[in-house]
Protein backbone atom coordinates (compact mmCIF):
# COMPACT_ATOMS: atom_id res chain seq x y z
CA UNK A 1 0.00 0.00 0.00
CA UNK A 2 0.89 3.56 -0.73
CA UNK A 3 0.84 5.99 2.49
CA UNK A 4 1.55 8.91 0.82
CA UNK A 5 -1.06 11.71 0.89
CA UNK A 6 -3.14 9.59 2.88
CA UNK A 7 -4.58 10.76 6.73
CA UNK A 8 -3.87 9.35 10.04
CA UNK A 9 -6.02 9.97 13.01
CA UNK A 10 -3.50 9.99 16.51
CA UNK A 11 -3.98 10.37 20.11
CA UNK A 12 -0.91 12.73 21.19
CA UNK A 13 -0.69 14.06 24.70
CA UNK A 14 -4.43 13.15 25.40
CA UNK A 15 -5.96 14.68 22.30
CA UNK A 16 -7.08 13.67 19.63
CA UNK A 17 -5.75 14.64 16.12
CA UNK A 18 -5.97 14.28 12.29
CA UNK A 19 -2.82 14.45 10.71
CA UNK A 20 -1.43 13.80 7.06
CA UNK A 21 1.41 11.29 6.22
CA UNK A 22 3.83 13.43 5.62
CA UNK A 23 3.50 15.44 8.77
CA UNK A 24 3.42 12.24 10.64
CA UNK A 25 6.71 10.57 9.42
CA UNK A 26 8.28 13.97 11.49
CA UNK A 27 6.77 12.75 14.56
CA UNK A 28 9.13 11.46 17.21
CA UNK A 29 8.47 7.41 17.15
CA UNK A 30 6.53 7.00 20.24
CA UNK A 31 5.30 10.28 20.75
CA UNK A 32 1.82 9.43 19.53
CA UNK A 33 -0.55 6.38 19.59
CA UNK A 34 -1.83 5.42 15.35
CA UNK A 35 -5.46 4.90 15.76
CA UNK A 36 -6.25 4.66 12.08
CA UNK A 37 -5.18 5.23 8.25
CA UNK A 38 -7.29 6.98 5.99
CA UNK A 39 -7.02 7.34 2.45
CA UNK A 40 -9.12 10.68 2.44
CA UNK A 41 -9.04 13.83 4.84
CA UNK A 42 -12.51 13.35 4.94
CA UNK A 43 -13.06 9.90 6.39
CA UNK A 44 -9.95 10.91 8.95
CA UNK A 45 -12.09 14.11 9.99
CA UNK A 46 -15.05 11.78 10.46
CA UNK A 47 -13.36 9.47 12.94
CA UNK A 48 -12.04 12.45 14.51
CA UNK A 49 -15.28 13.42 15.26
CA UNK A 50 -16.71 10.14 16.60
CA UNK A 51 -13.29 9.51 18.92
CA UNK A 52 -14.16 13.49 20.23
CA UNK A 53 -18.13 12.53 20.74
CA UNK A 54 -17.02 9.79 22.69
CA UNK A 55 -15.16 11.30 25.13
CA UNK A 56 -17.38 13.72 25.61
CA UNK A 57 -19.83 11.66 26.10
CA UNK A 58 -18.14 9.73 28.78
CA UNK A 59 -17.00 12.96 30.58
CA UNK A 60 -20.78 13.58 30.82
CA UNK A 61 -21.89 10.68 32.25
CA UNK A 62 -18.92 10.95 34.58
CA UNK A 63 -20.10 14.26 35.56
CA UNK A 64 -23.83 12.77 36.06
CA UNK A 65 -22.31 10.79 38.23
CA UNK A 66 -20.52 13.33 40.26
CA UNK A 67 -24.30 15.47 40.46
CA UNK A 68 -25.75 12.55 42.22
CA UNK B 1 19.00 -25.08 1.40
CA UNK B 2 17.52 -24.29 5.31
CA UNK B 3 14.71 -23.65 6.59
CA UNK B 4 14.96 -19.75 6.36
CA UNK B 5 16.18 -19.77 3.36
CA UNK B 6 13.29 -21.89 1.41
CA UNK B 7 10.94 -19.02 3.83
CA UNK B 8 12.33 -16.19 1.70
CA UNK B 9 12.35 -18.32 -1.78
CA UNK B 10 8.71 -18.87 -1.38
CA UNK B 11 8.58 -15.07 -0.23
CA UNK B 12 6.44 -16.32 3.07
CA UNK B 13 8.93 -14.48 6.25
CA UNK B 14 8.24 -12.41 8.65
CA UNK B 15 5.23 -11.89 10.63
CA UNK B 16 1.75 -12.92 9.16
CA UNK B 17 -1.48 -11.53 11.40
CA UNK B 18 -3.64 -13.97 11.81
CA UNK B 19 -6.20 -11.66 11.44
CA UNK B 20 -9.14 -10.94 13.90
CA UNK B 21 -12.52 -10.69 11.80
CA UNK B 22 -14.63 -7.38 12.69
CA UNK B 23 -18.51 -8.20 12.74
CA UNK B 24 -21.61 -6.19 12.32
CA UNK B 25 -24.60 -6.48 14.38
CA UNK B 26 -26.28 -9.41 12.31
CA UNK B 27 -22.55 -11.43 13.18
CA UNK B 28 -21.48 -11.25 9.09
CA UNK B 29 -18.43 -9.78 8.28
CA UNK B 30 -17.66 -5.83 8.62
CA UNK B 31 -15.72 -5.62 5.74
CA UNK B 32 -15.25 -2.20 5.66
CA UNK B 33 -14.11 -2.41 9.20
CA UNK B 34 -11.77 -5.37 8.30
CA UNK B 35 -10.70 -3.51 5.33
CA UNK B 36 -9.68 -0.40 7.76
CA UNK B 37 -7.73 -3.22 9.99
CA UNK B 38 -5.64 -4.04 7.59
CA UNK B 39 -4.49 -0.97 6.21
CA UNK B 40 -3.85 0.36 9.83
CA UNK B 41 -1.69 -2.59 10.50
CA UNK B 42 -0.05 -1.95 6.60
CA UNK B 43 0.66 1.78 8.22
CA UNK B 44 2.68 0.30 10.98
CA UNK B 45 4.73 -2.22 8.17
CA UNK B 46 2.64 -5.61 8.31
CA UNK B 47 1.31 -6.18 5.03
CA UNK B 48 1.05 -10.15 5.12
CA UNK B 49 -1.88 -11.48 6.32
CA UNK B 50 -3.76 -14.60 7.49
CA UNK B 51 -7.23 -14.25 6.65
CA UNK B 52 -9.93 -16.65 7.92
CA UNK B 53 -7.40 -18.56 10.08
CA UNK B 54 -7.38 -20.16 13.50
CA UNK B 55 -7.65 -15.94 15.17
CA UNK B 56 -10.10 -14.69 11.95
CA UNK B 57 -12.05 -17.36 12.83
CA UNK B 58 -12.65 -19.27 9.42
CA UNK B 59 -14.50 -22.32 10.48
CA UNK B 60 -17.44 -20.13 11.05
CA UNK B 61 -17.43 -18.79 7.83
CA UNK B 62 -19.05 -19.69 4.82
CA UNK B 63 -17.19 -19.78 1.19
CA UNK B 64 -19.06 -17.47 -0.30
CA UNK B 65 -18.64 -14.80 2.86
CA UNK B 66 -14.89 -15.91 2.28
CA UNK B 67 -15.05 -14.77 -0.96
CA UNK B 68 -16.28 -11.46 -0.60
CA UNK B 69 -14.53 -10.12 2.30
CA UNK B 70 -11.63 -11.08 0.40
CA UNK B 71 -12.68 -9.80 -2.88
CA UNK B 72 -13.38 -6.55 -0.34
CA UNK B 73 -10.06 -6.23 1.10
CA UNK B 74 -8.45 -6.80 -2.49
CA UNK B 75 -10.23 -3.87 -3.97
CA UNK B 76 -9.55 -1.51 -1.05
CA UNK B 77 -5.72 -1.63 -1.54
CA UNK B 78 -4.51 -5.09 0.01
CA UNK B 79 -2.14 -7.06 -2.02
CA UNK B 80 -3.30 -10.47 -2.73
CA UNK B 81 0.19 -12.06 -2.84
CA UNK B 82 -0.27 -10.74 0.97
CA UNK B 83 -2.77 -12.99 2.26
CA UNK B 84 -3.04 -16.58 2.72
CA UNK B 85 -6.43 -17.75 3.03
CA UNK B 86 -7.76 -19.93 5.71
CA UNK B 87 -9.83 -23.68 3.76
CA UNK B 88 -11.48 -25.70 6.21
CA UNK B 89 -14.02 -28.83 4.51
CA UNK B 90 -14.17 -32.29 4.95
CA UNK B 91 -14.77 -32.44 1.36
CA UNK B 92 -11.72 -31.61 -0.98
CA UNK B 93 -14.16 -30.93 -4.02
CA UNK B 94 -15.57 -28.11 -1.78
CA UNK B 95 -11.33 -27.44 -0.75
CA UNK B 96 -10.75 -27.22 -4.35
CA UNK B 97 -13.61 -25.11 -5.80
CA UNK B 98 -12.72 -22.34 -3.12
CA UNK B 99 -9.05 -22.43 -4.10
CA UNK B 100 -9.88 -22.09 -7.61
CA UNK B 101 -12.66 -18.99 -7.01
CA UNK B 102 -9.89 -17.32 -4.38
CA UNK B 103 -7.08 -17.68 -6.92
CA UNK B 104 -9.24 -16.36 -9.96
CA UNK B 105 -9.18 -13.33 -7.38
CA UNK B 106 -5.44 -13.16 -7.25
CA UNK B 107 -4.92 -15.57 -4.08
CA UNK B 108 -1.92 -17.72 -4.27
CA UNK B 109 -1.48 -18.84 -1.07
CA UNK B 110 -4.19 -21.48 1.13
CA UNK B 111 -3.99 -22.69 4.17
CA UNK B 112 -5.43 -25.97 4.70
CA UNK B 113 -6.35 -28.11 7.72
CA UNK B 114 -7.18 -31.77 7.41
CA UNK B 115 -11.06 -32.74 6.56
CA UNK B 116 -13.19 -33.66 9.40
CA UNK B 117 -14.52 -36.42 9.77
CA UNK B 118 -16.66 -39.08 12.29
CA UNK B 119 -14.37 -41.72 11.19
CA UNK B 120 -11.03 -42.77 11.78
CA UNK B 121 -8.86 -42.20 8.62
CA UNK B 122 -5.01 -43.64 8.40
CA UNK B 123 -2.36 -41.84 6.51
CA UNK B 124 -3.02 -43.10 2.90
CA UNK B 125 -6.79 -41.60 2.92
CA UNK B 126 -5.08 -38.18 4.41
CA UNK B 127 -2.64 -38.52 1.62
CA UNK B 128 -5.41 -39.02 -0.94
CA UNK B 129 -7.95 -36.63 0.28
CA UNK B 130 -4.75 -33.58 -0.33
CA UNK B 131 -3.76 -35.30 -3.55
CA UNK B 132 -7.21 -35.34 -4.91
CA UNK B 133 -7.59 -31.59 -3.85
CA UNK B 134 -4.50 -30.47 -5.73
CA UNK B 135 -5.65 -32.22 -8.59
CA UNK B 136 -8.94 -30.89 -8.68
CA UNK B 137 -7.42 -27.22 -8.04
CA UNK B 138 -5.70 -27.40 -11.33
CA UNK B 139 -4.03 -24.41 -11.71
CA UNK B 140 -0.34 -23.53 -11.75
CA UNK B 141 1.57 -21.39 -9.07
CA UNK B 142 -0.29 -21.55 -5.95
CA UNK B 143 1.01 -22.17 -2.73
CA UNK B 144 -0.35 -25.37 -0.47
CA UNK B 145 0.35 -24.61 3.39
CA UNK B 146 -0.86 -27.53 5.68
CA UNK B 147 -2.67 -26.50 8.95
CA UNK B 148 -1.87 -28.04 11.73
CA UNK B 149 -4.49 -27.57 14.50
CA UNK B 150 -2.93 -29.63 17.29
CA UNK B 151 -5.93 -31.61 17.94
CA UNK B 152 -8.58 -28.01 17.39
CA UNK B 153 -11.66 -28.77 15.72
CA UNK B 154 -11.70 -32.66 16.19
CA UNK B 155 -9.51 -32.22 12.86
CA UNK B 156 -6.18 -34.41 12.74
CA UNK B 157 -2.70 -33.75 11.87
CA UNK B 158 -0.74 -34.91 9.30
CA UNK B 159 1.72 -37.52 10.21
CA UNK B 160 5.34 -36.76 8.78
CA UNK B 161 4.85 -39.25 6.60
CA UNK B 162 2.31 -38.30 4.75
CA UNK B 163 3.83 -34.89 4.62
CA UNK B 164 6.78 -36.02 3.17
CA UNK B 165 4.49 -37.98 0.71
CA UNK B 166 3.27 -34.77 -0.04
CA UNK B 167 6.11 -32.97 -0.77
CA UNK B 168 7.53 -35.61 -2.87
CA UNK B 169 4.55 -35.42 -4.99
CA UNK B 170 3.26 -32.21 -5.01
CA UNK B 171 7.30 -30.25 -4.44
CA UNK B 172 6.08 -26.74 -6.03
CA UNK B 173 2.12 -26.73 -4.28
CA UNK B 174 2.79 -27.89 -1.35
CA UNK B 175 5.40 -25.55 0.15
CA UNK B 176 4.75 -24.90 3.82
CA UNK B 177 3.41 -25.80 7.61
CA UNK B 178 1.36 -23.61 9.70
CA UNK B 179 1.69 -25.37 13.12
CA UNK B 180 -0.95 -24.46 15.67
CA UNK B 181 0.37 -26.58 18.47
CA UNK B 182 1.23 -25.40 21.55
CA UNK B 183 3.80 -27.42 22.30
CA UNK B 184 7.02 -26.24 21.10
CA UNK B 185 7.89 -29.69 20.67
CA UNK B 186 5.94 -30.15 18.14
CA UNK B 187 7.20 -27.58 15.82
CA UNK B 188 11.01 -28.43 16.38
CA UNK B 189 10.09 -31.93 15.58
CA UNK B 190 8.62 -30.73 12.06
CA UNK B 191 11.68 -28.10 11.77
CA UNK B 192 13.81 -30.72 12.13
CA UNK B 193 12.12 -33.26 9.92
CA UNK B 194 11.17 -30.61 6.93
CA UNK B 195 14.39 -28.04 7.67
CA UNK B 196 15.29 -28.40 3.98
CA UNK B 197 12.67 -29.16 2.22
CA UNK B 198 9.14 -27.08 3.64
CA UNK B 199 8.98 -23.66 5.95
CA UNK B 200 7.19 -24.32 9.48
CA UNK B 201 5.31 -21.20 10.79
CA UNK B 202 4.79 -21.53 14.66
CA UNK B 203 1.71 -20.01 15.69
CA UNK B 204 1.76 -19.83 19.46
CA UNK B 205 3.82 -17.05 20.45
CA UNK B 206 5.63 -18.25 23.15
CA UNK B 207 7.21 -20.63 21.69
CA UNK B 208 8.44 -18.11 19.20
CA UNK B 209 11.06 -17.13 22.17
CA UNK B 210 11.94 -20.23 22.04
CA UNK B 211 12.10 -21.08 18.54
CA UNK B 212 13.96 -17.33 17.49
CA UNK B 213 16.11 -16.60 15.35
CA UNK B 214 13.29 -17.36 13.34
CA UNK B 215 12.20 -16.24 9.84
CA UNK B 216 8.41 -16.62 9.67
CA UNK B 217 5.34 -17.10 12.48
CA UNK B 218 2.20 -16.65 11.98
CA UNK B 219 0.69 -14.55 15.10
CA UNK B 220 -2.90 -13.25 17.18
CA UNK B 221 -1.35 -11.51 18.86
CA UNK B 222 0.32 -9.36 15.70
CA UNK B 223 -3.32 -8.19 15.93
CA UNK B 224 -2.19 -5.61 18.66
CA UNK B 225 1.17 -5.81 19.42
CA UNK B 226 2.65 -6.46 16.03
CA UNK B 227 5.92 -4.50 16.61
CA UNK B 228 6.74 -6.94 19.48
CA UNK B 229 6.32 -9.68 17.74
CA UNK B 230 8.94 -8.89 14.82
CA UNK B 231 11.28 -8.42 17.37
CA UNK B 232 10.64 -11.49 18.87
CA UNK B 233 11.24 -13.47 15.86
CA UNK B 234 14.17 -11.70 14.95
CA UNK B 235 15.43 -12.26 18.46
CA UNK B 236 15.99 -8.36 19.01
CA UNK B 237 15.63 -8.37 22.19
CA UNK B 238 18.65 -5.58 23.97
CA UNK B 239 17.49 -2.79 21.69
CA UNK B 240 13.92 -3.09 21.84
CA UNK B 241 12.99 -3.17 25.42
CA UNK B 242 9.52 -1.65 26.48
CA UNK B 243 9.77 1.03 29.08
CA UNK B 244 6.50 0.77 30.76
CA UNK B 245 5.89 3.79 32.71
CA UNK B 246 5.29 2.84 36.50
CA UNK B 247 6.97 -0.54 35.67
CA UNK B 248 10.36 -1.75 34.96
CA UNK B 249 11.88 -2.74 30.97
CA UNK B 250 10.45 -5.19 29.75
CA UNK B 251 12.07 -7.43 26.95
CA UNK B 252 9.96 -8.37 23.85
CA UNK B 253 9.57 -11.71 25.10
CA UNK B 254 8.65 -10.99 28.33
CA UNK B 255 5.79 -8.14 26.86
CA UNK B 256 4.63 -11.80 25.03
CA UNK B 257 4.89 -13.86 28.19
CA UNK B 258 3.17 -10.75 30.30
CA UNK B 259 -0.06 -10.73 27.65
CA UNK B 260 -0.59 -14.72 27.34
CA UNK B 261 -0.77 -14.49 30.87
CA UNK B 262 -3.26 -12.37 30.86
CA UNK B 263 -5.12 -14.10 27.94
CA UNK B 264 -4.79 -17.89 29.36
CA UNK B 265 -7.70 -17.91 31.68
CA UNK B 266 -10.30 -16.45 28.82
CA UNK B 267 -10.89 -17.32 25.64
CA UNK B 268 -8.21 -16.13 22.95
CA UNK B 269 -10.30 -14.53 20.36
CA UNK B 270 -12.72 -12.73 22.20
CA UNK B 271 -9.63 -11.35 23.97
CA UNK B 272 -7.91 -10.41 21.63
CA UNK B 273 -11.20 -8.98 19.97
CA UNK B 274 -11.70 -6.70 23.57
CA UNK B 275 -8.40 -5.40 23.40
CA UNK B 276 -8.75 -4.32 19.56
CA UNK B 277 -11.87 -2.78 20.83
CA UNK B 278 -9.80 -0.69 23.35
CA UNK B 279 -7.23 0.73 20.60
CA UNK B 280 -10.13 1.36 18.18
CA UNK B 281 -12.47 2.52 20.93
CA UNK B 282 -15.18 0.59 18.89
CA UNK B 283 -17.94 -1.76 21.27
CA UNK B 284 -18.32 -3.67 17.86
CA UNK B 285 -14.92 -5.22 17.43
CA UNK B 286 -16.13 -7.56 20.46
CA UNK B 287 -18.42 -9.18 18.46
CA UNK B 288 -17.66 -13.01 18.22
CA UNK B 289 -19.01 -15.35 15.70
CA UNK B 290 -21.08 -18.64 17.30
CA UNK B 291 -19.87 -21.25 17.95
CA UNK B 292 -17.56 -18.81 19.81
CA UNK B 293 -18.93 -17.08 22.44
CA UNK B 294 -18.79 -13.27 24.27
CA UNK B 295 -17.20 -12.90 27.46
CA UNK B 296 -19.06 -12.95 30.35
CA UNK B 297 -19.25 -9.55 31.82
CA UNK B 298 -17.22 -10.15 34.66
CA UNK B 299 -14.84 -11.60 32.94
CA UNK B 300 -14.59 -8.47 30.52
CA UNK B 301 -14.34 -6.22 33.39
CA UNK B 302 -11.20 -8.34 34.40
CA UNK B 303 -9.94 -8.29 31.65
CA UNK B 304 -10.32 -4.72 31.00
CA UNK B 305 -7.97 -3.67 34.41
CA UNK B 306 -5.57 -6.32 33.36
CA UNK B 307 -5.38 -4.74 29.91
CA UNK B 308 -5.31 -1.11 32.35
CA UNK B 309 -2.08 -2.70 33.67
CA UNK B 310 -0.44 -4.49 31.00
CA UNK B 311 -0.34 -0.88 29.36
CA UNK B 312 0.47 -1.57 25.88
CA UNK B 313 2.54 1.27 23.95
CA UNK B 314 2.16 3.13 21.18
CA UNK B 315 6.02 1.46 19.93
CA UNK B 316 4.77 -2.04 20.54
Amino acid sequence: MNFANTWYVIERNNHFETIAHEALVLLEEGSYVMLQNFATHHEAHEEHKRLVMMAIGDAKAKLDHLKK
Amino acid sequence: MTNQNIASSIGFHGVWVDVLVPLQADLNVDEPKLASHLRNLSAKGFENFVMFGQAGEGTTFSADEKLSAVAHVIEAGVDANNLLLGVSSSSYTEVAQFIRKAYAKGVRRFLVSAPQYDHPYNNVGLFDYFDQLIKQTNQPSWQLFIHQLGGKNQAADLPEVTLADLKKVHPHIFVGIVDQDVHVNHTVELIRAFDTSLVVASCHEPNLTILSPTDVCVSALANVMPNVIKHVIAHDFVNNATKVPGMKVAKPDDRVTELMTILAQYPQVAALKLMLSQHYRMESWERVRPPNTLLTKEAKTKLMAAFKTFNLQATE
